[in-house]
Parts: C-alpha cells; sequence; structure tokens
C-alpha cells in the first residue's frame, strides 16, 4: 500500500483490476481543502492514458514491476531504442513510455527499464543525475544564497530553474523527481 | 441521469461554516429536484440546531423534506437505511468504509465537495474523476471557485427571493427586529468577524455626518467590540449601545434564513467564513471578508487568489480602477495578520466609506457577474443531467 501523495512518474500501482503505471505527478494543496494528486497514468492493460485526481492520503495499492537494466543506444524518430547489455535484445519505447525520463536521456546512459508481463512500459531513471549546462545568462557572482533563480538549458533542450550563481559549461546535480538543482559539482 | 436520492456526508468540527454551507446546498437540492430523497449524515448536531431553529437533537429526523441523520445511526443501521444514488462528500470528511463498500455496488456518483477556492489551479482538478476500484460508482472532484470553469458558489433561489424582498423592505425588515429605532438616514452595517481590534472603524463611523447602526453577530465580534467600548464614554439606547454616532446592538444566534435577511436589509456587511462571503458577495452590496486564520499565512494567498478572481470578473471604469486598487489593500490590510487578536491593524476604514457608492457599484458588478456564470447547483445539475 502507498498514499497516493507518495506517487511519482514511474510508480505502478493497480485500481481494481487494472494496473497502471504513473506518466505525471502534480500534487496541490489549498488553505483547508484537501490536498490532491494530479495523476496522468497509463492503463497498462488497455494501453490509454487517464487523467484522474486523488487525496493525497488516499490509499492504493501499489504493484512491483520487473526490471532491466538497458542501455540507451538510439531514436529512429518514432521509438527510443535501448539495448540490454547481457542479451543484447533491443528494447524499444515511445515517448509516451519516457515521460519526463527523456529530458535527461543521452547516449550510453543506463537505466532501468520496466516490464508488466512481457511488455516494457517505462523507464527509470536514477534519483540524481549529473548534467552540464549548455547555455545560461550569465551569473551574479556576488549572489550565493540561491533563492533567486534564472532557467538553464541541458544539452536535451530540457531548462530547469538554477540559482542565479550557476554559469554556462558548469556540471549540476538534478533531482530528477522533481526537476530541481540540487547543487554545482566539480568534473 | 435522474437521482433519485441524494445523500450529503458532512463532518462537523467547531464552528457553522461547514454546517452552514452544506444546510443551504440540501435546500437548494431539493427545491431544484423536488421529489428526490434528500438525507444529511452529520457526526454532530449541535450546530445544526442552532442555524435551523426546527431542527431537534434526534438520530434521524425530517424537516422540511430533508432528513438529518446522524453518522452512528446510520453506521448502525446501515442495512436498513442504505445508501443513496449520489453521494456528497463535503469538504473530505471520510466516509466510513461499510457505506462505501455498498456504495460501489448500488450508488452512481461520488462528489468529493472541496472548500470554495479562489486558485486558479482548481479549475484543473474541476469535475476530475477519481479511479476508484467500482464499476458502478464513479468518484469526482467538485472544486467550488469564483470562476465559470470551477463549480461556482451556491446562489440559492431562496436567497434571491429574500435579497430582492429586503431591498424593497428595508426598512420594514429592520422594524421587525429593532421596532423601537428609526432607520432612516441611519447606514446599517452588519460585523461578523474573529478576534480584531475594531477602534478604527468606530473613529471612522464617529467622522461621518449620519448615524451608523452596527449589528454585530458572533461572540468573537461582540468581545472584541466591548473592549473598546469599555474605555469609552457610551450610553444606552433603546436596546442599543449608543457610542457618539453609532448605534451598537449584539445580536443572539440567528438562524441562517434571519440572518440573510438582516444582511440583505444592511447597506454593508463585514464577514467571515465561506457561507457568509458568499451571501454578501450575491447580495451585491459593500463588504469586508475576515478570512479563516492559516498557518504560515496561507489564508493571505487564498485571499490574494479570491482578489484576482474579483478583477478579472468585471470592466471598471478609470475612477473604479482607482478606487478598486485602495479597496483591495483595505481587504488585505484587514486580512493581514498571524493570530486573530486585538491588535490594531493598518486597514483604513475611509477607503470603504468615502468611496461608498463606486465600491458598492463594484460589487454590483461582481454580483451580476457571479449569480450569471458561477451558480454552484445549476452547474450541478448540469453535470448530473449529463452523466
Amino acid at each position: 500500500m502507498k498514499v497516493a501523495q507518495e506517487l511519482r512518474q514511474g510508480s505502478t500501482i493497480r485500481i481494481g483490476d487494472v494496473p497502471f503505471i504513473v506518466m505525471k505527478a502534480e500534487f496541490n494543496k489549498s488553505g483547508r481543502n484537501s490536498a490532491v494528486m494530479k495523476l496522468k497514468m497509463k492503463n497498462l492493460l488497455a494501453g490509454n492514458i487517464v487523467d484522474t485526481v486523488l487525496k493525497a492520503d488516499d490509499k492504493v495499492d501499489d504493484i512491483r514491476l520487473e526490471r532491466v537494466t538497458a542501455v540507451y543506444s538510439y531514436s529512429d524518430g518514432d521509438n527510443y531504442i535501448f539495448s540490454n547489455p547481457e542479451t543484447w535484445d533491443q528494447i524499444e519505447l515511445t515517448e509516451e513510455d519516457l515521460g519526463n525520463s527523456i529530458n535527461y536521456l543521452e547516449e550510453e546512459m543506463t537505466v532501468e527499464i520496466q516490464y508488466y508481463e512481457e511488455t516494457p512500459v517505462s523507464v527509470e531513471l536514477p534519483t540524481f543525475v549529473e548534467r552540464e549546462i549548455e547555455y545560461t545568462e550569465p551569473g551574479l557572482r556576488g549572489d550565493t544564497t540561491g533563492k533567486a533563480l534564472k532557467p538553464a538549458k541541458l544539452i536535451t533542450g530540457f531548462e530547469i530553474q538554477v540559482p542565479l550563481f550557476v554559469e554556462q559549461g558548469e556540471w549540476i546535480k538534478i533531482d530528477t523527481r522533481n526537476n530541481t538543482y540540487v547543487e554545482r559539482i566539480k568534473k | 441521469m435522474i437521482p433519485k436520492t441524494i445523500d450529503i456526508f458532512c463532518e462537523v468540527i467547531d464552528n457553522y461554516g461547514d454546517i452552514g454551507v452544506i444546510y443551504r446546498l440540501a435546500k437548494e437540492l431539493k427545491r431544484v429536484y423536488g421529489k428526490v430523497r434528500i438525507r444529511i449524515i452529520l457526526n454532530k448536531l449541535e450546530e445544526l440546531l442552532k442555524i435551523n431553529p426546527k431542527a431537534k437533537d434526534l438520530d434521524y429526523q425530517e424537516i422540511d423534506n430533508i432528513i438529518y441523520i446522524k453518522k452512528y445511526f446510520l453506521k448502525k443501521d446501515l442495512k436498513k437505511l442504505g445508501v443513496s444514488d449520489i453521494i456528497i462528500e463535503a469538504f473530505g470528511c471520510n466516509i466510513f468504509k461499510d457505506y462505501i463498500d455498498i456504495a460501489k455496488e448500488k450508488s452512481k456518483l461520488w462528489i468529493n465537495l472541496e472548500y470554495l477556492s479562489g486558485e486558479k489551479w482548481i479549475e484543473d482538478f474541476h469535475l476530475k474523476e477519481s479511479l476508484i476500484d467500482s464499476k458502478n460508482l464513479k468518484k469526482i472532484f467538485y472544486m467550488p471557485g469564483f470562476t465559470n470553469k470551477s463549480g461556482g458558489i451556491i446562489v440559492d433561489e431562496t436567497f434571491i427571493k429574500r435579497i430582492n424582498y429586503s431591498k424593497e423592505h428595508k426598512y420594514k425588515v429592520l422594524g421587525k427586529y429593532f421596532p423601537n429605532l428609526s432607520f432612516k438616514d441611519k447606514i446599517v452595517g452588519t460585523i461578523f468577524s474573529y478576534e480584531k481590534n475594531f477602534e478604527n472603524l468606530l473613529v471612522e463611523l464617529n467622522k461621518m455626518d449620519k448615524n451608523t447602526v452596527l449589528l454585530l453577530m458572533g461572540d468573537k465580534t461582540q468581545k472584541s467590540i466591548s473592549k473598546i467600548l469599555k474605555n469609552n464614554l457610551i450610553e444606552n439606547y433603546e436596546n442599543f449601545i449608543k457610542y457618539d454616532k453609532v448605534f451598537i446592538k449584539n445580536m443572539d444566534f440567528l438562524s441562517q434564513e434571519n440572518y440573510e435577511e438582516l444582511i440583505s436589509a444592511s447597506d454593508f456587511n463585514f464577514t467571515r467564513g465561506e457561507d457568509s462571503i458568499v451571501r454578501a458577495l450575491v447580495l451585491g452590496k459593500p463588504f469586508l471578508w475576515h478570512i479563516y486564520l492559516q498557518e504560515n499565512k496561507v489564508h493571505m494567498e487564498k485571499l490574494n487568489a479570491f482578489i484576482d478572481r474579483f478583477e478579472e470578473s468585471i470592466d471598471l471604469s478609470n475612477t473604479e480602477k482607482d478606487i478598486f486598487k485602495k479597496y483591495k489593500k483595505l481587504l488585505r490590510n484587514y486580512n493581514d495578520r498571524d493570530e486573530n487578536s486585538l491588535e490594531l491593524g493598518n486597514e483604513n476604514y475611509s477607503v470603504l466609506f468615502d468611496n461608498f457608492s463606486v465600491i458598492e457599484n463594484i460589487c454590483k458588478k461582481y454580483s451580476i457577474f457571479l449569480n450569471e456564470k458561477c451558480n454552484l447547483v445549476e452547474k450541478l445539475k448540469t453535470y448530473i443531467k449529463g452523466f
């Protein structure tokens, strides 16, 4: 059992007889209103996408999917191709299957691919990844508080918010659960 | 879908806000659906007994064709009392498991009714399905708000009729409650608030040419004002306390219907809580809202969201825009607090009374918008019809 608030992209749950994988999870709380989770989920049996809202404290059955380690190879335009380094089997996933993971995908990157029965259904990223800033506006060296933020673009084109003191070309650690900057790192 | 039965669940905690909303909702649903059986399931009845004088402390009772059941009693006799086609779970009250287990087989629609909010994100959550383990029962989120895309506010026809009557017969209505006081050439206002220092208000009212009558609702308001009056020269006048040009009356607890009648006959209303602010907005007269205090000043976010929705819903002339800016500041200063206390605030009430007719016109415009675009029961009825 899990409470809805714990659900993240890649979480797998069962409602009734139907297994779902969470593709997007958004938490909201307003004053005295119930804290709520808005979820975009894929029905793992029918393949359709559903939007649903749960109270943050609603209990859901979590299910554990098979995981296989794989390496990202390339995209053929429609699909994203991974390979299993042990069997050399090719694994294909769609953009929809990848969800937020697509923002951090780089060639030769090792990921965990989740299977529901015989079908690959999603990619699980490491909680933290290290990425180089491809572009950001010049920073303010004096500002070390980290409170003020600015956009910074990664090689994949994905933008995240970083503190003003972070410079173009620097490497940063990112929390992939919520796409947030953690710290600068030396490479 | 045409429902035959509706159950409304509400967990009353310590005030009249939640039960006030539910009582009103049930009455309006009854008016709209006529023969539908409507039951309200409550954990306790103390608050209901006050707002509805016909109510008694009974496990099961029917008043004006609405059934009231104590939760423990429904739990105990669930097999006999059964479930309903539509279930309204008010304010995340968590309906007991045995009921839901049967509802999953026999009910059709489970509506999770949330608190009113002006925040924009609620539109995205409104009417969204909440998946549950049932083939028969569908659960949705219903988010009341101040926009057309949200769940709206309760604009009940009984209240609209009462407003029209009280506007036309202002002195007759006031005379019914206070036969010995003449209201001609007096401004009449109601105050219903949490603990608050109203010294600035009294000073402001005493600067005006006209006399003012203040009707104080609730213990907290009455105690807040009596502490100020204690140090000032006051006299008694026909059961009112007279403080210079202000006539003050501590009101006994009023039924919902009597409260509506008095605010409709008043010129301005300072309200608190969800149900009474909605009444003031629907009424379309100048108001101040003492919003429910929340930790980390979350109440200010809620207030600001409401003010944003208010502003974007109406067209204002340049003069009105200038005055609205000051009025917004007054609404914020009236509420900016870390705790409810008798500490003197920064609010400048002259904004309200110096620009009274302009603010009244702004409130009237907003009232027209809300009445036309944000009727909660109409929206709910449309949804249920298409379900």
